[in-house]
């Protein structure tokens, strides 16, 4: 052991606390590196065994292949395995038959390997039948059938291409007249069909010009040995087809087929673009049809697909690898920075005595490098049991996460905790050169010369030449003034010294930054449980009964308004259940209103309109007028009168106001939610204030549709199709002559959804009212009256909520045309709370591992920072300076670092929560960006707690020792 | 008069076997106006005595008594005010405090205890110590010798009861040197200023109007010149 490290270990052992709070550090850092790489891992890797095991493991599936394009995808290094199966043909069911089971039976070989294995590292290409009855064809005339089949008896009209003798079980025989399936587009050459094109019929329908046919039609006669299990139809599922049509399967002979299809795996493809090109070189078409990629798997493999989610999760773990990262590295080069500083003799010492200055640098790196070796291996096990633990305390979540009913194993990948190490040394070494750069610059001179510790700001030195020679030759100044002498040295230690501070005020920033960044990111996820808060996780409810209106015989369909007295007895009758407790019931309707521009928040009518643009037909009036108001429907939710009560109560208005039957009060929603039909997760805040909504109960002029209301230049206007012809240009009447407006109040608003609101789903509607029930005492029809429903939620809570559920169940059968459903949420509440907890659970891990890190930080910086001035300390004790003015000097000057430090932190923490809202608005639009003002308070809390912990703590080291020993000359 | 009384002091660092008596019963008292020198070897314990003299240690046993009041019988609050008021410290390696200008580093004790500055005599030391002109200056601008003369002002400025000084010139050139203890010698005399000097230097020694000379912890002579 060289004489550098010698002294490096003598200085880390003499250090005690800075050095385990240092190794605290990196271990701490490196186990939530790991722990986010190794969470992000296991999640992917389930999620992809998932998939596969759902879909199979192939990358590209063709339902139409060449012979040429095969041969020249097996001669492709790229492609690493290669499955292909046939259409054997298809045979046309009768009419009659295609009612029941689809339009043709087809059949197919199963898939068989051609390049590499079917079975690659155990994930088959594609997934197979399961079996309910017999066996797998095991010949070429042997085929098995999917199970809706079984019982079929083909053929007895005489008409159709398939025929049965006797009702189809194992062991009976199936004839079909099987052909290509071909059309003619024009170019003379015919296009052939697969099994999973729809047939074409639209001559016979009278709809189109296209009927396809079956070429080269010839019989065969197959013995069913078996039936699977019929499964949803997906892309790359190798025996559903198009609709509800039977794919026979069979095994594979030299029989050539009407079309080959291929299950292609890749390897070494990072991009859905290079994919498609490999696809194109080898069959020469672009954007074949009858290509499919496997998107649903790429996400997990890392291929990029250009979509918002898969974008969302990296930039997320992206936001917080960086914070993780910041993190660390002002942590550990704080430490070092000030290790450095405390031996500047030292290193001035061993400079004078010929130390060079690789040597000098050597011994901080190697200080680097033992406590790396010692904090990072230990980080590395505290991640991976720590994410362990978090996924075994989870994982039922995880479970209804993935959907698979294994769960999540954690998987340690080598990868990933060599990736974790790697970064861990990364940031080590980052934070180590700088200090140890310093180290090596420190001249012999400079630890001679005493004074040399403390480098003067740039003003001090100009003011200082300027000199004061005339006058009253002590300024005290205003800090002096107010604080006395511990003031005036604090502000001169504070306003003269360049770097004092510096790093403290910084670590102050960046824990400032780290907690309220994961306030952001706890913000980020908080719309993923409240998806799942929105299944009735949130309310206590286990059962939800719904109820609507059967149609009637002649189609036209009442407001469950007209019912409502059935209701009221229903709900009258669930009180005889025993261990059943009524929590609250919402009547929902609908009714046509405009709302003035300044009430809707912009936010929300973006929201709109791009909803508006994404479903509605040409004929849907625009939701917003000229001047931005809201022309449109209005959903209305009446709640009963106790939840009413309790929610007046709630956002503590006046009972007596909002119960008032002759002037009913309505309050906005103002909170919405929805998913686009792109995925992306939409909300918004609907309304910007209260104020007067008038809604309208419309004429229905019979033979007349009612389109919408809209706003014009004469006013508002009604629109009304004509349903004897829909082609006829929409009719347009004001809207003073066909209604007359009845305006309410919107006297106050929800910002969250109510618990008896979860029973239909409120929030995700734009703009809605909640009224008492009592506005909902119907008089007249929704022609004449705007205050009707038309469905209907209770919610309930049971001791045995399966038995409730079915005596619901029986008393719901008894009402004459409302339709009345039961459903038992226990379960499926269970599981998204579960969700909600997982997510939660995930958030508080980051949360303390993240105060953590700001609390060693804040600590070290700090208590090392006095800890290096304790010989001016004791100068200053030495010519009288009593303990309690020492105590308010330091205070002063924390405050004043406080103070800076939590300015810089929360400008910076609005840049990373920014940044963060931004990565996560690609998914979730329409979130407002605002702070997490509680995440701002904690981290004010811990960022003074620890502030004043740190001075406590070095202060008392500072005064445990004796002046004379700080003031010795020879202290090195 | 006798401004400073010691009795019977005796300090013992550390414990057990490793325990180190750096004074044992030492007895002496040094008189209103006086100009002592501390002479003795290294590690006899003359640093010791200087700082048990000046409250800024506290003894294993003994009392110090300056101007008549029981100095380690008071609290660590009122041992700080006995130290600003009463003593007056200079160290070898000035111990200035880095962000304080000159002016502000020689008032230190004064503003410590919250009095207003006396300008006259801030004036008067400035003029006396050749530090007009630098009053702003910050203590890295200055010479080894301007700062050593700032300690000292900072130890005068408040008219203690003794100066006690641990070897002032001892990292000092000898003109600085001869300057130094010709400001002390002249504090000495103009202000009647009681003064303690630790020194290894002969000249300073003769100067002094008593010699001390410690050695093991003990006073081996104590000869009064004049």
């Amino acid at each position: 052991m060289g004489i550098f490290t010698r002294f490096t270990l003598r200085s880390l052992a003499r250090n005690r606390v800075r050095t385990a709070v240092t190794v605290a550090g990196i271990a701490l850092s490196t186990a939530l590196m790991t722990a986010v790489l190794t969470s992000v891992g296991s999640m992917q890797a389930a999620l992809l065994e998932r998939t596969v095991a759902d879909e199979g493991s192939w990358h590209i599936f063709t339902t139409d292949v060449s012979d040429e394009a095969l041969n020249a995808l097996e001669a492709d290094g790229r492609t690493s395995d290669i499955a292909t199966f046939e259409e054997l043909g298809s045979a046309r069911l009768s009419e009659e038959e295609s009612y029941t089971y689809g339009e043709f039976v087809a059949v197919r070989t199963l898939p068989e390997e051609a390049k590499g294995s079917f079975n690659p590292d155990g994930q088959p290409l594609a997934i197979m039948p399961e079996l309910v009855e017999g066996r797998m064809p095991e010949a070429a005339d042997e085929i098995v059938l999917p199970d809706y089949a079984r019982g079929a008896e083909l053929g007895a009209d005489g008409e159709g291409g398939a025929r049965t003798s006797g009702p189809l079980a194992v062991g009976s025989m199936l004839s079909l007249d099987l052909g290509t399936r071909l059309y003619d587009d024009g170019s003379g050459e015919p296009v052939v069909l697969s099994s999973v094109d729809e047939w074409l019929h639209s001559v016979e329908q009278g709809t189109g010009t296209v009927n396809e046919e079956l070429g080269d039609v010839s019989e065969r006669t197959y013995r069913v040995v078996g039936f699977y299990e019929r499964q949803s139809p997906f892309t790359g599922n190798n025996f559903t087809a198009a609709y509800s049509s039977i794919v026979a399967l069979t095994t594979p002979d030299e029989t050539e087929g009407a079309l080959t299809g291929a299950y292609v795996r890749t390897q070494g493809i990072g991009s859905l673009e290079d994919m498609q090109a490999l696809m194109v070189e080898a069959t020469g078409v672009e954007n074949d049809a009858s290509t499919h990629f496997h998107t649903n798997i790429f996400r997990y493999l890392g291929v990029s697909d250009d979509r918002p989610i898969w974008g969302t999760l990296w930039s997320i773990a992206a936001v917080l690898a960086l914070v993780i990262v910041v993190a660390s590295v002002s942590l550990i080069y704080n430490a070092f920075a000030i290790s450095v500083a405390e031996r500047t003799r030292q290193f001035g010492l061993l400079a004078s005595l010929g130390a060079s200055k690789r040597q000098l640098r050597r011994t901080v790196v190697t200080e680097a490098l033992v406590l790396g070796i010692v904090g990072v291996p230990l980080g590395l096990a505290l991640g991976v049991a720590g994410t362990a633990g978090a996924f075994a305390v989870s994982q039922e979540a995880f479970v209804s996460i993935v959907g698979s009913g294994s769960g999540v194993p954690v998987q340690v990948d080598p990868l990933m905790l060599a990736a974790a190490a790697a970064l861990s040394f990364a940031t080590l070494a980052v934070s180590a050169w700088v200090p140890a750069l310093r180290a090596s610059r420190v001249s012999a001179v400079d630890a001679i010369r005493q004074t040399q510790d403390v480098r003067l700001s740039k003003h001090a030195i100009r003011s200082s030449a300027a000199g004061a020679s005339s006058g009253n030759l002590v300024k005290l100044g205003f800090a002096g003034r107010i604080f006395g002498m511990p003031g005036f040295v604090a502000h001169r230690n504070l306003s003269r010294s360049a770097s004092r501070g510096r790093t403290v005020v910084a670590s102050l920033a960046v824990s400032v930054v780290l907690i309220v960044a994961t306030g952001s990111l706890a913000a980020a996820m908080s719309p993923i449980a409240d998806r799942a808060g929105r299944g009735g996780a949130a309310s206590e409810a286990d059962i939800i009964v719904s109820a609507h209106v059967e149609p009637t015989a002649t189609g036209m369909v009442d407001d469950l308004s007209d019912h409502g007295e059935d209701l009221d007895r229903f709900l009258d009758e669930t009180r005889s259940i025993e261990g059943l407790e009524f929590l609250g019931s919402t009547r929902q309707g609908q009714a046509e209103g405009i709302i003035p521009a300044t009430m809707i928040t912009p936010e929300a009518k973006g929201v709109r309109e791009r909803i508006d643009a994404e479903r509605n037909a040409d004929f849907v009036p625009p939701s917003f007028g000229e001047q931005g108001d809201y022309y449109g429907s209005v959903s209305l939710f009446y709640l009963d009168d106790a939840s009413w009560r309790a929610l007046v109560a709630e956002l503590g208005l006046d009972e007596i106001e909002y119960t008032d039957p002759d002037n009913v009060r309505a309050l906005g929603l103002n909170t919405f939610q929805e998913t686009l039909m792109d995925g992306t997760y939409v909300s918004a805040v609907p309304f910007a204030s209260t104020g007067s909504i008038d809604l309208y109960a419309i004429d229905r002029p019979e033979g007349f549709a009612f389109m919408g209301i809209l706003d014009s230049a004469e006013g508002p206007l009604v629109s009304y199709m004509n349903v004897v012809d829909p082609k006829a240009p929409a009719q347009t009447v004001p809207l003073d002559d066909v209604a007359t407006p009845i305006p309410i109040e919107v006297g106050a608003l929800a910002d969250e959804e109510p618990d008896a609101l979860g029973a239909v789903g409120a929030s995700g509607q734009f703009p809605a009212l909640i009224l008492p029930e009592s506005a909902a005492a119907f008089n007249g029809d929704y022609q004449t009256s705007p205050f009707t429903y038309s469905f209907a939620g209770f919610s309930f809570k049971a001791s045995d909520h399966a038995k409730a559920a079915e005596e619901l169940e029986k008393m719901a059968a008894g009402f004459e045309g409302v339709s009345i459903n039961v459903s038992d949420l226990a379960e499926s509440a269970r599981q998204d709370r579960l969700v909600m907890q997982a997510v939660q659970l995930f958030v508080m891990c980051f949360s303390i591992i993240m105060a953590l890190i700001a609390v060693a930080n804040v600590f070290n910086t700090l208590a090392n920072s006095i800890i290096l001035r304790t010989r001016e300390f004791a100068v200053l004790k030495s010519v009288g300076m009593g303990n309690r003015a020492f105590a308010r000097m330091l205070t002063y000057e924390c405050v004043s670092y406080a103070v800076r430090g939590l300015l810089i932190g929360l400008a910076a923490a609005a840049a990373v929560a920014w940044a963060l809202h931004q990565a996560t608005a690609m998914t979730f639009a329409g979130t407002t960006f605002s702070l997490p003002w509680s995440y701002v308070g904690a981290a004010v809390g811990v960022v003074l707690a620890v502030l004043a912990l740190s001075v406590a703590y070095a202060l008392a080291r500072a005064r445990a020792g004796s002046i004379v020993e700080a003031l010795r000359d020879d202290a090195i | 008069m006798d401004i400073l009384t010691v009795e019977h002091l005796t300090k013992v660092y550390g414990q057990g076997a490793t325990a180190l008596k750096a004074l044992d019963n030492v007895s002496l008292s040094i008189a209103q106006g006086e100009f002592a020198a501390i002479v003795g070897s290294s590690g006899s314990g003359k640093s010791t005595l200087l700082h048990l003299m000046g409250g800024v240690d506290r003894p294993t046993s003994g009392t110090v008594r300056l101007a008549g009041a029981d100095v380690y019988a008071r609290s660590d609050e009122e041992l700080a005010v006995l130290r600003r008021r009463e003593v007056g410290l200079v160290y070898q390696f000035y111990n200035l405090i880095p962000v304080l200008n000159v002016v502000e580093n020689m008032t230190l004790p004064v503003l410590m205890d919250g009095r207003p500055v006396n300008e006259e005599r801030l004036r008067t030391l400035l003029d006396g110590l050749g530090l007009r002109g630098h009053e702003g200056f910050l203590p890295n601008q200055l010479s080894g010798g301007q700062q050593q003369r700032v300690a000292i002002g900072r130890a005068l400025m408040n008219a203690p009861a003794v100066v006690l000084a641990d070897e002032p010139t001892g990292n000092l050139d000898s003109r600085n040197s001869l300057e130094i203890m010709a400001l002390l010698r002249d504090s000495n005399r103009h202000f009647n200023q009681t003064l303690v000097v630790i020194t290894h230097d002969e000249d300073v020694a003769c100067a002094a109007d008593r010699v001390i000379a410690i050695e093991d912890g003990c006073v081996a002579s104590d000869e009064r010149r004049r």
